[in-house]
C-alpha cells in the first residue's frame, strides 16, 4: 500500500482522487468495523451500516481535517459520534447484545483462544458503551490516552478514571483470571 | 502495566481479526456524493473578482454609453454626471459577475 494517511488525505482534498480515499478506505475499514462491532455488542450489520456512514461523513468532512490529529483519531472520532446519534434513535432492546451472532462471529474468528476472549468480551459488555470504547482503542488498538481523548473528544482525565474504574469492574467481573 | 492489564491487551488484541473487506469499500464508494464543484472559491476572491471584472467592464463600456448617454441627454434636455453613470455600472456589474459566477 502507498503513501501514508496524510499524503493520501491531501490528494483527497486537493484532487478529489477517489483512488485515494479507496486506500483510506482499505486501511481502515477492518479496525473500524471492529471497533463499531464491540460497541453495537456484536451486531455485525449495523456496525457495517454505521461505519459505511462514518466513511462517508469522513469524505465529506476531509477538507476541513487539519492533521492535528492522527487520520484514524479523527475516523474514530466520527464513527463514535455516528454510533452515538444512531443509539438516541433506538430502543433499549435493539441495543441489546446479540449473543448468536457474537458466538458465530468468535467461533469464526478466533477458534483456538475463543473461551477467554468470550470471558473478556461479556465482561466488556457489562462496562457502559464510553468505557467500552476507552477500553477497545485504548487495548485493542494501542492508542495512547491521549490519542484516545482525541478520539472520543473526551478530556485526558476522563480517559484515565475510565480505564482505572473499568479495570476495577472487570478483576470483579472476571474472577475466574486468578493469579493476574 | 499489570499483568491484568498484559493480559487484557493480550486478549484484546488477539480478538481483533482482520476482517474481510467483502465488498464493504466498494459499498462505501458507490455511496460517496458525487465530484465536488472545483469553483469553490473563497468568499474574498469572489469579492475580489467581481470588483475587478465590474470594474473591467465599466473600462469597457463608460465611453460608448457615456456618449450615448449625452447623445440622449441631449435630445430630452438634461445631463447625468459622469460619476453617476460610473457608480451605477459598477452596482449593475457585481451582481451581473455574481450571476455569472454561479452558474
Amino acid at each position: 500500500m502507498s503513501g501514508d494517511d496524510a499524503a493520501l488525505v491531501a490528494r483527497v482534498v486537493a484532487a478529489d482522487d477517489r483512488a485515494a480515499f479507496e486506500l483510506l478506505v482499505r486501511r481502515h475499514q477492518s479496525p473500524l468495523r471492529n471497533f463499531l462491532r464491540r460497541l453495537t455488542r456484536g451486531n455485525a450489520a449495523r456496525a457495517d451500516d454505521l461505519a459505511q456512514e462514518a466513511f462517508i461523513k469522513a469524505y465529506a468532512a476531509l477538507p476541513s481535517f487539519r492533521g492535528a490529529a492522527k487520520f484514524s483519531s479523527w475516523l474514530y472520532r466520527i464513527a463514535y459520534t455516528t454510533f452515538l446519534n444512531d443509539n438516541r434513535g433506538r430502543r433499549a432492546d435493539e441495543t441489546e447484545f446479540d449473543e448468536a451472532q457474537h458466538s458465530a462471529a468468535v467461533a469464526d474468528d478466533a477458534a483456538g483462544a475463543a473461551d477467554d476472549a468470550t470471558d473478556l468480551e461479556r465482561a466488556l459488555r457489562r462496562l457502559p458503551v464510553r468505557q467500552q470504547a476507552v477500553f477497545d482503542l485504548h487495548y485493542g488498538k494501542g492508542m495512547t490516552h491521549f490519542e484516545v481523548a482525541a478520539s472520543l473528544e473526551l478530556p485526558l482525565g476522563t480517559v484515565k478514571s475510565d480505564l482505572a474504574r473499568g479495570q476495577e469492574k472487570l478483576r470483579e467481573f472476571l474472577e475466574d483470571w486468578e493469579g493476574v | 502495566m499489570t499483568r491484568f492489564e498484559e493480559r487484557m491487551e493480550r486478549e484484546l488484541r488477539a480478538a481483533e481479526k482482520p476482517l474481510v473487506d467483502d465488498g464493504f469499500t466498494e459499498g462505501v464508494l458507490r455511496r460517496l456524493p458525487s465530484r465536488r464543484r472545483r469553483l469553490e472559491w473563497s468568499p474574498r476572491w469572489t469579492l475580489a473578482g467581481a470588483a475587478a471584472a465590474g470594474s473591467f467592464l465599466t473600462l469597457v463600456l463608460t465611453p460608448p454609453i457615456e456618449t450615448l448617454w449625452h447623445w440622449s441627454g441631449s435630445i430630452a434636455g438634461f445631463e447625468v454626471p459622469t460619476p453617476t453613470l460610473l457608480v451605477f455600472i459598477v452596482f449593475a456589474a457585481v451582481p451581473l459577475v455574481w450571476l455569472l459566477r454561479s452558474e
